[in-house]
């Protein structure tokens, strides 16, 4: 027998980004807690509005299945005394568990023997489980803020809860939490169905919404939005789709409607990017662009399900993104007066970081910098990465950036302005993509000036950052450095093939820009800690490319500051893992590296102390192969590389078993060990194999 | 029987359906709406403190009576300044000196959300034909060491109110909690009078609210930006500092708190004028939580030593 559940919890305007974790932790919860308990259930949903977070389950076993259950008790020595007779330890033990001690038995266990219960327990009501666990519920969803309400807690939530509405099948199910008690009432919408709605039944829950207009799924109420917004672009053009902003406002809904409302098309002097994001940040409303890409002057906003009365309401909208708009112009009129170059100067006086200097120190040195790079990677590139990094911070001191209303276009207005103001497209590109990517799986800059000057920009703010001792540290990572780290990988893996580029130079580039003494970190210790977390970074990287853990610690225990190298490496490894001498290579590269933890000095391998047979055989062997090796080493080529080194497995092996390394001689034992040093190097250039061994 | 928490507001007995108020909404009509609907849901009405203040918050009716047990509930304007945001009368919706109107309910009422819906109603605006919407929207106090969590409250598009459930006030966590609302009137206005400026807005009587305050905003943003001596002001922070610390010595947390408000007003205008750094900012900001601090710890014991009168009532 099975019934269907009903839990909501109703609340006060819950924010739109705590309504989906909080419904996978409700789901997540709820899944344990059936699991547990040992209760089937057919479809589990959890689904929430801005109001509400409601958890629905069909056919919920209606009691447990009674249970038999042998329990362990004490050691058969504690339990009977010599005479035979059941102890009081075997005694309270039949007693906990409301058993006789006569029907205790004995079993033999690994660790000896022991007194066991046969336990009959027989199964609980489902709805008595529900009614202790479902109270407990709101206190184990966790928001990234939570708050007390009324007479102060102790119970926190996102925001107040108004009412709990718990029906198990027909039956409501009673409990309370602080204040409130639960019941079979629910509320719909706010304004248009203010009365509370009686449920006879779990299953007329959504029902029941939808007519108080409600729509409680986030998927129809989603599709409902993109709906109404495709509708009323339709006369304009076409909604300029914003995946992410969709997710946002249909959260913000209990019941979608998207109207139209028109501005003055002298605003369209405005780039676009500035148009969408005053729409976007301000009013959580869509733009419409018409066939040619460029933007209708007209915005969609939305309501929650009011209709009557738009004339005022759009009106009311239009005033709105009319002021903003107004302001974003006055900024962008008044940001054309000064040239970027001109606006340079004013970086002095915008403290970058206390230890660190202004903005302007640090453009001196990503100009520096760009250059340095972009010899490197983009010699044709130089003057434009240079020029692009000498101006790429200008903008931070440009009203619309600099006031707060739109630094999220950082950059971007930079290279607006920078081709207003008559800098190279090259130049204003790079300016404009030099903060990319942005986040994970952001797109990197597209010219090869602006990488050179995203690079820069990165590494100059973590060699920065390192050098004062700003480490990110568990979840403590305030400056998004991880992200920038990443960053860098990125666009040293976009480098690809040949880049004559590692992460320890491009450290090493950054630090000197830095006048003397502005770290107060030591040394060795600054380029030590700012390496290892590169590697972490580079690993974290392979293995969101899917290479599986064991490959990512062989590949970046060896030359991890090689991005683009690491990248092939990894790429030839997960070919040649599964065929069928990999894993006797494995054994035979890890025999050589491991020995080399041992080896202390090493010196010239002397030709004349190498023993006649598998020493000598090997070390000829090795001498051939070397070469091959570094030749498609230097070529990427690690799938040959691989196999030119697999092919001294059998010399190795012959060798490890008939030459005993830690030979008495001394100079014999440092030149076997120098012998092995070498070999591992050369192994060393594809991976650590050590970290491959099937354990 | 529904749920005692419906959030549902049955007519209060014997209440009279109410005309609607004229259609055009003066400053001082919205103003006198308010005063008049709180007042009538228990609120004191009081006035605006006698201090320059960046917020209704500073008032001790807020700040000082959300701390600690007894119940509290007040409604009262507050002319707030930000030095800042001064335009010289030029913008059309920022201006140095605004005006909040300021309601605290302690402890908040489960109904607070629908109390404030019914003081929209009373300006005629029904939530069946405009776009109401509660957004998202945590309020930080560094100087007062004071935090909460609520909404800016959107009509069809303008944020016209923000609403805070306090839960921290001069760093002591507070209980039980005080609901805050804080209308916009310069924005309430301007949404009622369908006017695009402050400039254009009727202030009340056939007055303008330009009459009344274009003047003030020209000369105090120039007073603010250009013409505060810097010396003098910061020798008042260090003098008003001095003065809440000695004060507090003395056990006179109320005029200790007066030279709280000072010196706070005294770094807004040193931070308009640009004589603070970045990384002085945050020391200034500091050493006014400081302040606050000890007198919120100071008020509490004060209550405690007068026996928390307010409780003895049954609550207010």
């Amino acid at each position: 027998m099975s019934k269907n559940l009903l839990f909501e919890i109703g609340a006060e305007e819950i924010p739109a980004s705590y309504i989906g974790p909080a419904l996978e932790q409700m789901r997540a919860a709820a899944l344990a807690f059936f699991e547990e308990h040992r209760l089937t259930h057919g479809a589990l949903r959890c689904e929430g509005t801005p109001r509400r977070l409601a958890l629905m389950v069909a056919d919920l076993q209606e009691r447990q299945e009674d249970r038999s259950e042998e329990v362990i008790g004490p050691p058969v020595k504690a339990a009977y005394g010599p005479d035979g007779q059941p102890t009081q330890v075997a005694a309270g033990f039949a007693k906990g568990r409301g058993v006789e001690v006569a029907d205790l038995v004995v079993k033999t266990t690994p660790k000896g023997d022991y007194v066991f219960a046969h336990v009959q327990q027989a199964g609980r009501y489902t709805v008595e489980l529900l009614e202790a666990w479902l109270p407990q519920l709101p206190q184990k969803l966790a928001f990234p803020k939570s708050m007390r309400w009324g007479e102060g807690g102790p119970l926190r939530f996102a925001r107040p809860i108004s009412w709990l509405c718990a029906l198990y099948g027909t039956r409501t199910l009673k409990f309370g939490v602080e204040h409130l008690r639960s019941g079979a009432f629910t509320q719909g919408h706010r304004f248009l169905a203010p009365s509370p709605i009686q449920l006879k039944d779990a299953l007329e829950y959504e029902k029941k919404l939808a007519r108080a207009h409600v729509v409680l799924g986030l998927k129809p109420r989603r599709e409902e939005l993109l709906a109404q917004l495709e509708k009323a672009a339709k006369k304009f053009g076409r909604l300029v789709r914003d995946e992410e902003l969709l997710d946002v406002v249909a959260n913000l809904l209990e019941k979608p409607f998207a109207f139209a409302g028109e501005f003055d098309p002298a605003y369209l002097v405005l780039p676009k990017s500035v148009i969408v994001k005053v729409l976007r940040e301000h009013q959580f409303a869509f733009a419409v662009e018409r066939e040619d890409g460029s933007l209708a002057p007209v915005f969609l906003a939305t309501t929650n399900g009011i209709e009557r009365n738009l004339a005022a309401i759009r009106e009311g909208n239009a005033r709105v993104v009319r002021a903003r708009l107004e302001d974003a112009k006055f900024f962008y009129t008044e940001d054309q007066k000064s040239s970027l170059e001109q606006r340079r100067e004013d970086l002095e006086a915008v403290v970058w970081h206390e230890k660190l200097g202004s903005v302007y120190e640090r453009v001196e040195r990503l100009e520096s910098l760009a250059g340095w790079i972009a010899e490197r990677l983009a010699p044709e590139a130089k003057a434009d990465a240079s020029r692009a990094a000498r101006l790429c911070k200008s903008d931070l001191v440009t009203l619309m950036v600099g006031e707060k209303e739109f630094t999220s276009l950082q950059g971007e207005m930079g290279g607006v302005y920078a081709r207003l103001g008559g800098e190279n497209p090259a130049v204003s590109q790079a300016i404009a993509e030099h903060y990319r990517p942005r986040f994970a799986g952001d797109e990197p800059p597209l010219s090869p000036a602006g990488r050179c000057v995203a690079l820069a920009d990165k590494m100059d703010e973590l060699v920065g950052s390192f050098g004062i001792g700003l480490i990110p540290s568990g979840s403590q990572d305030p400056y998004a450095l991880r992200r920038k780290a990443s960053g860098v990988v990125t666009l040293l893996k976009v480098n690809a093939l040949g880049t004559p580029l590692s992460l320890s130079d491009l450290a090493e580039a950054a630090i000197h820009l830095y006048p003397a003494g502005r770290f107060s970190a030591p040394a060795a210790e600054h380029r030590t800690q700012l390496m290892d977390f590169f590697r972490a970074r580079l690993e974290n990287a392979l293995s969101e490319a899917g290479y599986e853990s064991s490959l990512v610690s062989a590949v970046s225990s060896s030359r991890s500051e090689w991005v683009a190298e690491a990248f092939l490496r990894a790429e030839a490894l997960r070919r040649v893992m599964d065929t069928d001498g990999f894993p006797l290579a494995v054994q035979a590269f890890s025999r050589v590296t491991n020995i080399l933890d041992k080896a202390g000095e090493t010196r010239p391998v002397r030709e004349d102390l190498l023993a006649e047979g598998p020493e000598k055989t090997l070390w000829e062997r090795y001498l051939a192969a070397r070469p091959v090796i570094e030749r498609h080493c230097g070529q990427g080529a690690y799938v040959q590389a691989f196999e030119a080194m697999a092919a001294l497995r059998n010399p190795i092996d012959a060798f490890f078993n008939d030459v005993l390394v830690m030979a008495e001689d001394p100079s014999v034992r440092v030149n076997r060990l120098s012998l092995l040093a070498q070999m591992a190097r050369t192994i060393g250039l594809i991976a650590d194999f050590r970290k491959l061994v099937k354990r | 029987m529904p749920p005692k928490s419906a959030p549902k507001r049955k007519p209060k007995p014997g209440s009279k359906p109410r005309p609607k108020p004229a259609p055009n909404h003066s400053f001082q009509d919205i103003i006198l709406a308010l005063q008049k609907f709180w007042a009538g849901h228990g609120c004191v009405i009081a006035q605006p403190y006698d201090l320059e203040k960046g917020a209704g918050t500073f008032n001790p009716n807020t700040f000082l009576r959300s701390l600690g047990p007894e119940p509290w509930k007040a409604a009262y304007v507050e002319p707030s300044r930000r030095p800042r945001d001064g335009r010289y009368g030029q913008n059309p919706n920022r201006t140095q000196m605004f005006h909040q109107f300021q309601v605290i309910l302690k402890p908040c009422p489960n109904d607070i959300m629908d109390l404030y819906l019914e003081s929209l109603g009373e300006l005629g605006i029904s939530a069946k034909e405009h776009d109401i919407r509660f957004l998202e929207d945590d309020w930080e106090s560094p100087t007062l060491g004071a935090s909460g969590l609520g909404w800016q409250v959107w009509l069809d598009g303008l944020e016209i109110t923000q609403f805070t459930y306090f839960q921290q006030v001069g760093g002591v966590e507070l209980k039980p909690i005080s609901g805050e609302i804080t209308y916009g009137l310069e924005r309430l206005a301007m949404y009622l009078q369908k006017a695009d400026s402050f400039w254009d807005m009727a202030y009340g009587s056939g007055v303008g609210y330009a009459e009344v305050f274009r003047e003030n905003e020209r000369q105090f943003s120039r007073y603010n930006f250009e013409a505060a001596e810097t010396a003098v002001l910061f020798k008042d922070f260090e003098n008003h500092e001095a003065e809440a610390r000695r004060l507090i010595e003395l056990g006179l947390v109320l005029p200790a708190y007066d030279f709280v408000i000072k010196a706070s007003h005294a770094f807004n205008l040193l931070d308009a004028r640009g004589a603070i750094s970045v990384t002085q900012r945050t020391g200034y900001i500091g050493r006014v939580r400081g302040l606050a601090r000890k007198t919120a710890v100071a008020y509490l014991k004060l209550r405690e030593e007068l026996g928390h009168p307010l409780l003895k009532q049954g609550g207010a």
